[in-house]
C-alpha cells in the first residue's frame, strides 16, 4: 500500500487533528476538576485518596459486573445520578435502575454496583519523581467505577457531543487524505509523526479527560485487555521476525561488530539517562529500583523502529536496508533480553503472588512458558483452516491467550509472546505466510487501539518525566552516534546515510511496549516518570527523524515511512 | 488434534488460574479468558459442525462448559469483563442484520412478514400468557395472587418469553450461507418483532405495575419509550449517514472506523438509555437501502464477523446458569414447548393467510425459536421492575432462554439445510463467477423479480 493510501487506511492524522479539535471542543464544556495532591510515600508514590461527595451516586446493583481490577489513577467523582424519572430502567439495554446488561444472565448481576461513593481523582504527587501510579489493575477489595447512566438533562448534550465527534472524525479523515493537507504536513514537517500512529496517544489522552467523558475509568479498565493484547501482539511480531537462518548468515566478524555497536549504544543510553535520573530523583545508585529504571530506559532506548530500514530501502539502498534491518533485529533481541532480565530479577512488589521463586527461576519460567505456548500455537496453526477469518480467530485467540497467561503469572507478555513468535517463525510448516498476512492485517487496528489506551493511561502533567525525556533522547542520540561511529573510525562498513538513519532513528512500537509493560508490572512507582520520558521520547524522535533527515539528499526524499512491525513489504498489505 | 489442543489449553488455563487465585490481574484474566474462549469455542464449533450441528451451538456449549456453571475455568468476573466485547459484537451483528434488510428485495415478503409477526409472535405472546396463568399453581411466586394481578403478570411474562434473537438468525445465515424467501422472511420477522417486543414489554410492565401497585406513570413510560425507540432510530440514521459518507469519501480503513463507531454506539448508547442494537440496525438498513455502499459495508464487517460471533455466543453460553434450570425445570420445559407450539402454529397460519411460498409456511416458525440477548435483558428488567417476586420469575424466564439457546439453533440450522436455502449464496456466487460477466449480469434479475419468482416457485 502506498503511503497516500496508507494514510487513509490508518488515519493517524485524524487522531492528532481530532484530539486537537475535540480538546478545544471539550474545553468548552465543564471545567476539569481541581487536582488534588496526594502525599507520596517514598518511591512507591502512594497517593492519598480524597473521597468525592456522596452525591455521586452509582446505579444500584447487587454485584458489580466488574469488581475486577480497575484503573485507579483516574477515579473521578461525578454528580451524574442515575435518572429515575423515566421509570428508572432502560428497556433496551437494561441499565439504569435495572442495572443489568443486555446479556447478563447471572441472577442479580448487573453493570451496577453497590460501589457507594465515587472514588477520588488521583492526582499528581508533589514529589515529582514519585508520580501518580500508572496502574491497570486495582488492588483486591477496591470497588470499580461503573458506567453511569446519563441524567435526562445531560443526554442531548452527550448525543450532540458524540455525533459531533464522529462528524469531526469523518471530516478529518477526509481532510487527512487531501493532497493540499498532505503538502501542508510536509511543509510543517509532521508527516512522520502522523504516520507513526502516535497521534492516537493524544486521542486517548484527550478522550480520557473528565470534561470529554468518552474514555471513563470503567471503560479504560474494560480496555485493559487490549493493552495486554497489544503488548502480546507486538512481542509476537517481533519474535516472528527472528528468523534463525537469517541471523546465521551473518559472518562472525559482522555479528561481533553489530553486537559491540548495540552494546555501546545501550550502555551510553543507560549511562546518560541514569545520570539525569540520579541527579533529578536524588536516589541512591545502588537502590534496586534505580537500577531497574535505568535498565528499562536503556532497553527502551536501544530499539530502532522498522521504519529506518524502510527509509533506506525507499532511498534505493536495498543492501543498506538489509544491514540496518539486521542491526535493528539485534537491537530488538537485546531489548527483549533486557526486558526478560528486568521482569525476572525485579519482581513486582505485590506479595500476594503464590509462587516465591528466585530471579533465575522466573527467567526460566518466562522462557518455558513462551516455548510451551509457542508449541500450542504451532499445533493450532497446523490445523486445517480454510479462510483468513479462521486464521484471524486463531491468531487473535492465541496471542490473547499467551498475553493473558503471561499477565496472570506476572511475566512479561512481550517476552513470552516473542518467544512463542520466534518458535513459530522457525518451525516447519506452510502456515507462515498466512499467519504473517493475518498479523499484518490486524497489526494496525490493534496497535492503534493500544496507543489509545496508552494515551488514556498517560499522565502528561508529570514534569519530571518531561525533563527526563530530554535527557533520555539526548542520551539516545549520543549512544546511537557512538555506536555507529565506533566502527566507522576503524574502517567500518556503514555509509553516511546508514549512520545518519541509525542515529536519527525513531524508537518505534517496541520501545513503547517495553515501558507499558514496565508500567503494568510496577504500578505506583517511579515508572510513571519513565513512562512519560519514553513516550515523549518516542514522539520527539519521530519529529527528530523528520527534521534530521529532511535535508539529506538521499534520505530526505524518501517520504513518510510507516513503522510496520512485520516483515511484509507495504505493497502486500 | 483439536481435542488434544483443547485439553492442553484447558490444562494451561487451569494452571494459570491456580497461580494467584486470590488476586488475579483482571485485565490479564480477561485477555486470558478471551483468548481461551476464542480458540476453544472455535475448535468446538468445528467439532459440532462435523456432527451436523451449528457451530454457534458449539460456541454456546463451550461457554456453558468452561463457564462458572460447570468447570469454572472462567470465573463470573471474567465473564462479566468480557461483556465489553459483546457490546461491540451486538452492534456489529445488528449492523450486519441491517445491511441484510434490502427493503426493495423484501417487498414481496412484506405481507408474509406482517402476518407471521401478527399471528406468530402476537399469538404466541397471548398463548404464553394464557399458559402461564393456567399453570400458576406450578409457579410459587404466583400462588395466591388475585386473578387480575396474575393475568397482568402472566402477560408480562408472555412478552418476556416470546423475545427472539436476530443475532442467532444472522449468525446461522452466515454460517450456512443461506439465502432465499425463508431466510429473508425470518430475518424480517425477528427484526420487527424485536421492536414490538420492546414496546410490548414497556406497556405490559407499566400496566402490571398499575394493577399490582395501583399507580403507574403513563406519561413517563411514553416518554421513555419515545426516547428509547425514536432516539435509537434517529441516532442510527445519523450514524448510518456518517458511515455512508466515510465509505464513499474515505473508503480505506473502514474496518477500523466501523469498529470505533460500534464501540461508541455500544458504550455511549448504553449510558444514554439508547439501544445499541436498534441504532446499529437502523444504520445498516439506511446504508443498504439509501446508499450504494451497502456491499462495501457488508464486506468490511464480514472480515471480522467470525471472531465476533465466536466470542459473542461463547460469552452468552458462559452466562447461562445450569443451576437455574434444575430449579425451574418442569415449568421451563412447559413454556419452551408452549412457545415452540405457538410459533410453529401461528407462523404457519400467518404464512398461509399471506399466501407465502411453501418453504416459508413450513419452516418460518423454526427461525423464531432461538433466543439470546433481548430475552435475557428483559428477564433482568422484569426482576428489577417487580422486586417482590421478580427474582423467582426471572429464574424461570432465564431457564426458558437457556433451553432455547441450547436447543433451537440446531433446529433452525436443520431447517435451513432441509429447505435448500443453505449454501444458496455460495452457489449463486459460483454460478455468477462461472459465467462471462455480461451473461452473469443479464441472467441476474432485479431483486424484487428474483424474489418474486422464487416465491412463486416456492
Amino acid at each position: 500500500m502506498g503511503s497516500t493510501a496508507w494514510r487513509f487506511a490508518n488515519p493517524q492524522w485524524l487522531g492528532l487533528s481530532l484530539a486537537v479539535v475535540l480538546t478545544a471542543f471539550g474545553a468548552m464544556g465543564e471545567p476539569l476538576p481541581e487536582k488534588v495532591l496526594g502525599e507520596p510515600a517514598g518511591d512507591a508514590g502512594e497517593v492519598t485518596e480524597n473521597r468525592a461527595p456522596e452525591s455521586a451516586t452509582r446505579p444500584s446493583g447487587d454485584s458489580g459486573i466488574a469488581d475486577a481490577g480497575r484503573l485507579t489513577h483516574v477515579l473521578g467523582g461525578s454528580d451524574d445520578a442515575p435518572d429515575s424519572s423515566a421509570g428508572g430502567s432502560n428497556l433496551l439495554t437494561g441499565v439504569g435502575d435495572a442495572g443489568a446488561d443486555a446479556l447478563t444472565v447471572r441472577g442479580e448481576q448487573g453493570r451496577g454496583s453497590d460501589a457507594g461513593a465515587a472514588e477520588p481523582r488521583e492526582t499528581l504527587a508533589q514529589n515529582p519523581v514519585a508520580a501518580p501510579p500508572l496502574q491497570l489493575d486495582a488492588p483486591p477489595g477496591e470497588t470499580p467505577e461503573v458506567a453511569i447512566p446519563v441524567p435526562v438533562r445531560e443526554r442531548p448534550e452527550l448525543v450532540i457531543k458524540t455525533l459531533l465527534g464522529l462528524v469531526m472524525l469523518l471530516a478529518l479523515a477526509y481532510l487527512g487524505g487531501h493532497r493540499r493537507v498532505q503538502d501542508l504536513e510536509e511543509k510543517l514537517g509532521i508527516s512522520q509523526l502522523i504516520t507513526s500512529g502516535l497521534p492516537f496517544v493524544a486521542l486517548g489522552l484527550f478522550a480520557s479527560q473528565p470534561a470529554v467523558g468518552i474514555l471513563s475509568d470503567k471503560l479504560i479498565a474494560d480496555l485493559g485487555p487490549i493493552l495486554r493484547l497489544g503488548l502480546g501482539w507486538i512481542g509476537f511480531i517481533v519474535g516472528f521476525r527472528f528468523n534463525a537462518q537469517r541471523l546465521a548468515l551473518l559472518s562472525e566478524g559482522r555479528a561481533s561488530v553489530i553486537a559491540q555497536r548495540v552494546a555501546l549504544a545501550f550502555l551510553a543510553i543507560v549511562g546518560g539517562a541514569s545520570l539525569v535520573l540520579l541527579i533529578h530523583s536524588k536516589r541512591d545508585a545502588a537502590e534496586p529500583t534505580f537500577i531497574r529504571d535505568a535498565l528499562i530506559l536503556g532497553t527502551a532506548g536501544i530499539v530502532t523502529a522498522r521504519s529506518t530500514a524502510r527509509l533506506l530501502e525507499r532511498a534505493g539502498g536495498a543492501g543498506s536496508a538489509v544491514l540496518v534491518s539486521t542491526i535493528g533485529l539485534v537491537e530488538e533481541l537485546a531489548a527483549m533480553m533486557g526486558l526478560l532480565v528486568v521482569a525476572a530479577y525485579f519482581r513486582p512488589g505485590s506479595s500476594e503472588a503464590n509462587w516465591q521463586l528466585p530471579g533465575t527461576a522466573w527467567l526460566l519460567l518466562t522462557l518455558g512458558l513462551g516455548v510451551v505456548i509457542g508449541m500450542v500455537v504451532y499445533a493450532v496453526m497446523l490445523l486445517r483452516t480454510r479462510g483468513s477469518a479462521e486464521y484471524m480467530v486463531l491468531a487473535l485467540g492465541s496471542i490473547s491467550f499467551a498475553a493473558g497467561m503471561a499477565g496472570n503469572l506476572q511475566l512479561s507478555p512481550v517476552v513470552v509472546c516473542c518467544v512463542a513468535g520466534a518458535l513459530l517463525a522457525n518451525f516447519p510448516g506452510d502456515y507462515k505466510e498466512r499467519l504473517e498476512r493475518t498479523l499484518l492485517k490486524l497489526e494496525r487496528p490493534i496497535y492503534l487501539l493500544f496507543l489509545i489506551v496508552v494515551g488514556a493511561l498517560w499522565r502528561v502533567d508529570d514534569f519530571s518525566g518531561w525533563i527526563l525525556m530530554l535527557a533520555f533522547v539526548g542520551a539516545r542520540l549520543l549512544g546511537k552516534w557512538l555506536g555507529v561511529n565506533m566502527r566507522w573510525q576503524a574502517g567500518g562498513e556503514l555509509d553516511p546515510h546508514q549512520r545518519k538513519a541509525l542515529v536519527f532513528a525513531p524508537m518505534g512500537a517496541l520501545a513503547i511496549a517495553i515501558v507499558v509493560n514496565a508500567g503494568i508490572f510496577y504500578p505506583g512507582e517511579s515508572i510513571s516518570t519513565i513512562f512519560t520520558a519514553v513516550l515523549g521520547g518516542a514522539i520527539l524522535t519521530e519529529i527528530v527523524v523528520q527534521w534530521g533527515l529532511r535535508k539529506d539528499p538521499v534520505l530526505g526524499g524518501s517520504g513518510v515511512v510507516r513503522d510496520n512491525l512485520s516483515n511484509l513489504p507495504e505493497g502486500r498489505s | 488434534m483439536p481435542f488434544v489442543i483443547i485439553l492442553v489449553l484447558t490444562g494451561l488455563m487451569q494452571a494459570g488460574r491456580s497461580f494467584d487465585s486470590d488476586h488475579p490481574r483482571a485485565s490479564a484474566g480477561t485477555a486470558l479468558s478471551f483468548g481461551y474462549l476464542l480458540i476453544t469455542a472455535f475448535l468446538v464449533g468445528g467439532l459440532f459442525k462435523r456432527i451436523h450441528l451449528p457451530k454457534l451451538t458449539g460456541y454456546i456449549a463451550t461457554g456453558i462448559v468452561v463457564g462458572p456453571s460447570v468447570l469454572g475455568l472462567l470465573t463470573e468476573r471474567m465473564v462479566d469483563n468480557l461483556q465489553v466485547f459483546t457490546g461491540v459484537a451486538v452492534a456489529l451483528i445488528a449492523l450486519t442484520a441491517g445491511t441484510e434488510l434490502e427493503l426493495r428485495a423484501m417487498r414481496p415478503l412484506f405481507r408474509s412478514i406482517g402476518w407471521v409477526t401478527l399471528l406468530g409472535v402476537g399469538g404466541t405472546t397471548i398463548l404464553l400468557a394464557v399458559v402461564v396463568y393456567g399453570a400458576r399453581s406450578l409457579l410459587p411466586f404466583m400462588q395466591g395472587m388475585p386473578t387480575v394481578d396474575a393475568l397482568a403478570v402472566a402477560l408480562v411474562l408472555g412478552v418476556v418469553m416470546v423475545a427472539q434473537s436476530p443475532a442467532v438468525v444472522v449468525a446461522l445465515r452466515d454460517e450456512t450461507d443461506a439465502d432465499g424467501p425463508l431466510t429473508r422472511t425470518v430475518l424480517g420477522v425477528v427484526v420487527i418483532a424485536d421492536l414490538l417486543v420492546i414496546l410490548a414489554f414497556a406497556l405490559a410492565s407499566s400496566g402490571a405495575k398499575s394493577v399490582l401497585r395501583g399507580s403507574a406513570d403513563a406519561g413517563a413510560t411514553a416518554l421513555m419509550l419515545t426516547w428509547e425507540l425514536l432516539g435509537s432510530l434517529v441516532a442510527g440514521l445519523v450514524i448510518g449517514l456518517l458511515l455512508a459518507v466515510f465509505l464513499r469519501k474515505v473508503r480505506s480503513g473502514s474496518a477500523l472506523f466501523i469498529l470505533m463507531v460500534c464501540f461508541v454506539v455500544a458504550e455511549v448508547g448504553r449510558r444514554l438509555y439508547l439501544d445499541p442494537l436498534l441504532i446499529a440496525l437502523s444504520a445498516g438498513v439506511l446504508i443498504r437501502n439509501s446508499t450504494s455502499v451497502g456491499d462495501q459495508l457488508h464486506h468490511a464487517i464480514e472480515a471480522s464477523s467470525l471472531p465476533v460471533y465466536v466470542i459473542f455466543f461463547a460469552v452468552a453460553g458462559a452466562t447461562i446458569e445450569l443451576g437455574v434450570l434444575a430449579s425451574v425445570g418442569l415449568p421451563a420445559v412447559l413454556f419452551v414447548v408452549t412457545r415452540a407450539a405457538g410459533f410453529l402454529t401461528g407462523s404457519r397460519l400467518g404464512a398461509r393467510i399471506a399466501d407465502a411460498p411453501d418453504v416459508v409456511r413450513r419452516y418460518v416458525g423454526f427461525g423464531l425459536l432461538p433466543q439470546a440477548g433481548l430475552a435475557l435483558a428483559l428477564s433482568m428488567l422484569f426482576a428489577k421492575a417487580f422486586p417482590e417476586f421478580g427474582a423467582d420469575a426471572a429464574a424461570l424466564t432465564l431457564g426458558v432462554v437457556a433451553l432455547n439457546e441450547i436447543i433451537t439453533p440446531a433446529l433452525y440450522r436443520a431447517v435451513l439445510v432441509r429447505s435448500g436455502e443453505a449454501g444458496a449464496r455460495s452457489r449463486a456466487d459460483d454460478r455468477s463467477s462461472d459465467q462471462p460477466e455480461i451473461l452473469a449480469l443479464a441472467s441476474t434479475p432485479s431483486p424484487p423479480e428474483s424474489l418474486g419468482q422464487r416465491d412463486a416457485e416456492g
